[in-house]
């Protein structure tokens, strides 16, 4: 085996400048594949991937009935009427978590920072386990604060206004209002805002309020909000003010998100869902749920792998880069036959003297593994430098107004996804390398050495 | 060497051809395109937008304390605002700010009584005293506006009647007539103002520069508050003033609890934005082609290479014959370039191609220009000449003395 | 015609010195037909080589038609080798991918000929070496022969100063050597000057003179000579 790995390398330093042009030639290639295929990976992922097959969202569609669902994030959140009966409703699952996408300011009692603008939701306790939540300091309020004045803080809001330090017990005012800090969470690491269906990768929640108190404060409703066509008029009203008048009206506002059981997931699910057809078919008796199709039940999973088809720019530079890559190998193929076409005497003799079609076999696909290696192991370095420019990119599209903290976790390596990427480009390689080794291999033995 | 002796080289080595037409034209595709896009980018770029962009700033603020009385406020900012040293004049903004639509887009109409009239995409400035000089506006024909024609207060106000119009917007309204006198009709609600002055083109609108309207505009002397909890202002500073204006702007304005500052710019940030999608797309796609042309040229030298140690023996007969080495160099660059000329051939094609989809899938127009066309064409060709050259020239020195060893 | 004074060429690596010819004094006539022998790595090939103006030597002068070509560059020593020389190689040297006419037509288009000069010498030569009706046709349909015949019409074509042939007869067979040795022999007659580098016996014997190389020095020698050769 030794003797192999001498000759190999042997083989790599003979034809010095081919071997550099050959790796050069790879490495481009590799960085751009890397970096390219990286991104679009990672505009995939997401904390929740484990449970996301069994985290659906709930939605029952009341809308006219040529209402045009446009694409699977366009599905309504439910009205009042209908949470209601969701909830009453005695179905089996894990959690069930019910929010609205909300805007409002922070300011400090102590007057000692400036007002925050914040996105925020007004939800209940479940969305902290459906949404795996980590908390730095403190908890969740408690079933009994569900309408009292407390709230739940990001640590970004911590930091600006409590220097970073355990906060818990302190007040916040939130629109003129005092509420209490029962915990502190850190959402760094989710890097898109799901729970109200915008997938945005530029934001997520600065706070979290209790529903009902939410409701008693009337923080408006921020987010998709579709009524029906006969409430159209009244849909700024019902952000902004009337409250009592939203929750009897033909608007959904409260998206839903329910989690099953891992182990009886397919049977909650059919439940869930039954449950689903026979109410809006109960409803569409009394004059309700026009539509066609009156309930859906899409689940994570299925949204993140849609959402990874609006990666459209994204995506058009993969091709790209799927393509130079392709070219890289069919130059390796040209390379590889230069360099061997000069060794034809040296195999010959090789082969006079004994070596097997095999052993030359083997000392070239050592050869070219011993090039492949370099040529990953450099790419993946340089991949560094290509995500990070990327990122800049990036920033500068969005006018640097999103927050760099959650837009890198958009291009920061994947060292596992670089691991696979890299073995079936060292595949690749060595596949694109088949055809020089049979041919050098079938030099027959003398053959070039006569005269 | 004869052409066609040239011509049978490249069909006897078809594969190596192959490769290096497919190459040559795939990188074409790649590089005119982006080449076509980053010309499309910089031309969006260079239009003049008569804009003074260091000297106009944005700001826009939130009022959330329903019990501010925003009429007063509005005046102390104001007070506060114009007493700064850098500050020449501003203005309250109650509709647009420069290149920053703060709600929907604006249009007017010249005609109201026609239910199919064309509407026109506009940039709207309700504004103040301090306005026209606040967005350094030159009026052009007509008027400025009279101090008893300015109305201000909360949403109930009755709209003002007079209004000026860009120079552009006139000509399309009005076309060789006058605009003096005319009423256009502003949004759905039909309001109308009569036109009593015109003034320069300047870009102003966000919205309207979308629709390549990028000249056109509209002031009105109403400085309107309370359709929502926005604060708007407009403020023209002295030339060349640091960026520590910003700042002082903003604690400024936090001096008044209450409120909370969204934005203070410069109007040359929000015009960075109008094109920031594009640009990144051209940045990326200059990053490719450079990917790509490096690709290609590694490739050429590379099957090049190739190629001329699959000839060794007969370069060896023609320079016994007495072919000179400068004879053999040019003969092999002479077939490069045949090569690389089918190729830049298809590359025409696919680069049309992968002009339309482009602007299919991705909505990204970059629209061929023949001359830009012509130079990259010309760009990849003499790069791959010259890729084509180092091992042409390694060749060159194949000797003819190996002819007389025994076959 | 030809002369060379005092030639020597050593051949250097890092560790040897290989001294391929050592003060080769030769002098070549109009019309001769000289035949230069030796056993192998004599030094013949060497020989050939500088003849043909394929390498260059160390020391010494050798001068073509007059002109002394050591000072030459490689643009010049080029054209000389075009238009003065006509080589005959052993392996035949053809190319394979152009027909008979084109492979003739190579030396002539370095010149930069007119066409229809061309093609009348192009003509000359095939018929001169019995092959007139089979100029479309690639080496590849040819015998050994035959090939050898077009490689020696494509010397003549460009109407060199002597012709220069490497074991012209060493890859045919005993019946196609001996058509390719009367040609050779009846071109030389008609006035060509020929130098061959040869083991055939045979081929020795027509010549009127014979060489022989041994240890990079030259020799001329009798006839009687000859059956001493290593085959």
């Amino acid at each position: 085996m030794k003797d192999l790995f001498q000759l190999a390398i042997q083989g790599v330093k003979q034809k010095g400048k081919l071997t550099i042009l050959m790796i050069v030639n790879l490495v481009i290639g590799i960085t751009l594949l890397l970096t390219m295929s990286t991104m679009v990976k990672l505009g995939g992922n997401s904390v929740l991937t484990n449970k996301a097959a069994q985290m659906h969202h709930f939605s029952l569609n009341y809308m006219d009935s040529d209402f045009e669902i446009r694409n699977q994030f366009r599905y309504p959140p439910l009205t009042f009427q209908d949470a209601q009966a969701l909830k009453n409703a005695d179905l089996e699952y894990k959690h069930l978590s019910f929010n609205y996408d909300t805007r409002f300011i922070l300011e400090s009692e102590l007057d000692n920072a400036r007002p925050m603008i914040a996105t925020a939701s007004a939800s209940d306790i479940d969305y902290f386990s459906v949404f795996i939540v980590p908390f730095i300091y403190g908890a969740p309020w408690l079933d009994t604060q569900s309408d009292s004045d407390v709230i739940v803080i990001d640590k970004k809001v911590n930091d600006h206004f409590f220097s970073g330090e355990n906060s818990v017990g302190q007040f916040i005012k939130v629109d003129k209002q005092s509420l209490k800090i029962v915990g502190v969470m850190d959402l760094s690491q989710h890097n898109r805002r799901i729970s109200n269906m915008r997938f945005s990768n530029r934001y997520n929640d600065l706070a979290i309020v209790p529903m009902a108190t939410a409701e008693r404060m009337n923080l408006p409703r921020a987010g998709y909000m579709p009524c029906q066509t006969k409430e159209e008029t009244q849909r700024g009203e019902y952000r902004q003010h009337n409250i009592s008048a939203l929750k009897s009206a033909e608007c959904g506002y409260l998206h839903t998100w329910i989690e099953f059981d891992q182990q009886n997931h397919q049977q909650q699910l059919a439940a869930a869902t039954l449950w689903a057809r026979n109410y809006t078919q109960q409803q569409a008796n009394l004059g309700r749920f026009p539509h066609e199709e009156k309930y859906k039940l899409n689940d994570l999973q299925l949204l993140l792998n849609e959402f990874a088809q609006f990666m459209r720019w994204e995506k058009v530079y993969l091709q790209f880069s799927y393509l130079l890559f392709a070219i890289c190998l069919v130059n390796t193929v040209g390379i590889l036959l230069a360099k061997y076409q000069s060794k034809n005497k040296l195999v010959s003799l090789y082969r006079a003297l004994g070596a097997s079609r095999w052993y030359i076999v083997k000392i070239h696909l050592i050869e070219i593994s011993l090039i492949a290696f370099a040529a990953i192991i450099a790419g993946v370095l340089f991949a560094h430098l290509g995500l990070e420019l990327m990122f800049q990119v990036s920033m500068y599209q969005m006018d640097y107004s999103a927050d760099p903290s959650l837009v890198k976790l958009f291009f920061s390596m994947d060292y596992g996804f670089a691991f696979t990427s890299g073995a079936f480009i060292y595949a690749a390689i060595l596949i694109a390398g088949l055809y020089p080794v049979y041919r050098i291999s079938g030099i027959s033995p003398a053959s070039q050495l006569r005269g | 060497m004869s052409l066609k002796h040239i011509l049978k080289l490249i069909l006897k080595q078809k594969s190596i051809s192959i490769l290096i037409v497919f190459q040559v034209a795939i990188t074409l595709m790649i590089v005119s395109n982006s080449a076509f896009i980053s010309y499309a980018t910089l031309q969006n770029w260079l239009i003049p937008s008569n804009l003074e962009e260091k000297q106009i700033l944005n700001v826009v603020t939130h009022v959330y304390d329903e019990q501010v009385d925003k009429g007063q406020l509005i005046e102390r900012d104001l007070a506060a605002i114009r007493a700064l040293p850098e500050v020449v004049s501003a203005t309250y903004s109650g509709e647009e700010n420069v290149i920053d639509t703060r709600r929907s887009s604006n249009v007017v109409y010249s005609d109201n009584l026609d239910e199919n009239a064309k509407d026109h995409s506009i940039a709207l400035f309700g504004v103040d005293q301090q306005g026209v000089g606040s967005l350094m506006l030159n009026i052009s024909s007509g008027r400025n506006f009279y101090a008893n024609e300015f109305v201000t207060g909360d949403a109930e106000t009755t709209p003002a009647s007079v209004a000026l119009i860009s120079d552009d917007l006139a000509n399309t309204l009005f076309e060789e007539g006058s605009p003096l006198g005319q009423t256009v009709y502003l949004n759905g609600s039909k309001t109308p103002y009569q036109v009593v002055g015109t003034f320069e083109d300047k870009m102003l609108g966000e919205s309207a520069t979308y629709d390549q309207v990028w000249y056109h505009g509209m002031v009105i002397p109403e400085a309107i508050y309370g359709r929502n909890n926005e604060l708007n202002y407009i403020i023209r500073v002295a030339p060349n003033t640091s960026e520590k204006i910003l700042e002082t702007l903003e604690t400024l304005f936090y001096q008044e609890s209450g409120r909370i500052v969204s934005r203070v710019e410069f109007s040359a940030r929000a015009k960075k934005r109008l094109w920031d999608g594009r640009s990144s797309f051209a940045f990326v796609m200059f990053a490719i082609s450079a990917v790509a042309l490096l690709i290609t040229s590694l490739g050429i030298i590379a099957l090049v290479t190739f190629s001329v140690k699959m000839r060794h023996k007969n370069l060896g007969i023609l320079r016994a014959l007495g072919a000179s080495k400068s004879m053999v160099l040019k003969s092999l660059i002479v077939e490069n370039s045949l090569l690389a000329l089918v190729g830049l051939v298809l590359g025409f094609f696919l680069s049309l191609w992968l002009n339309m989809a482009l602007l299919q899938t991705l909505g990204v127009q970059g629209t061929p220009d023949i001359i830009v066309g012509i130079l990259v064409t010309l760009f990849v060709w003499l790069l791959t000449c010259f890729a084509a050259y180092l091992p042409a020239r390694k060749a060159t020195l194949i000797a003819p003395a190996q002819v007389t060893k025994a076959s | 015609m030809l002369s060379m004074q005092n030639i020597s060429k050593i051949y250097r690596t890092e560790l040897i010195e290989t001294h391929a010819l050592v003060d080769v004094n030769f002098e070549v006539n109009e019309g001769d037909f000289i035949a230069v022998t030796g056993p192998s790595g004599s030094g013949k090939t060497t020989f050939l080589n500088l003849t043909g103006l394929l390498e260059p030597f160390d020391k010494g002068q050798y001068f073509l038609d007059g002109q002394d070509v050591s000072k030459l560059n490689d643009s010049q020593l080029s054209k000389i080798r075009n238009e003065k020389i006509g080589f005959i190689f052993q392996g035949f040297n053809l190319i394979s991918e152009l027909n008979l006419y084109d492979n003739i037509e190579v030396p002539l288009i370095f010149r930069g000929l007119p066409s229809h000069e061309r093609k009348q010498r192009i003509e000359n030569a095939l018929e001169m070496v019995g092959l007139a009706s089979r100029g479309k046709h690639f080496p590849a349909q040819l015998s050994g022969g035959q090939q050898q015949r077009v490689a020696i019409a494509r010397a003549l074509a460009g109407q060199p100063r002597f012709l220069l042939a490497d074991e012209p007869t060493g890859n045919l067979d005993t019946h196609m050597a001996r058509q390719v040795m009367d040609l050779l022999q009846e071109i030389n007659q008609q006035g060509t000057t020929l130098l061959m580098v040869t083991h055939d016996n045979e081929l020795a014997q027509r010549a009127h003179r014979n060489i022989q190389i041994l240890d990079g020095q030259l020799t001329d020698i009798n006839k009687s000579q000859l059956t001493d050769l290593a085959v």
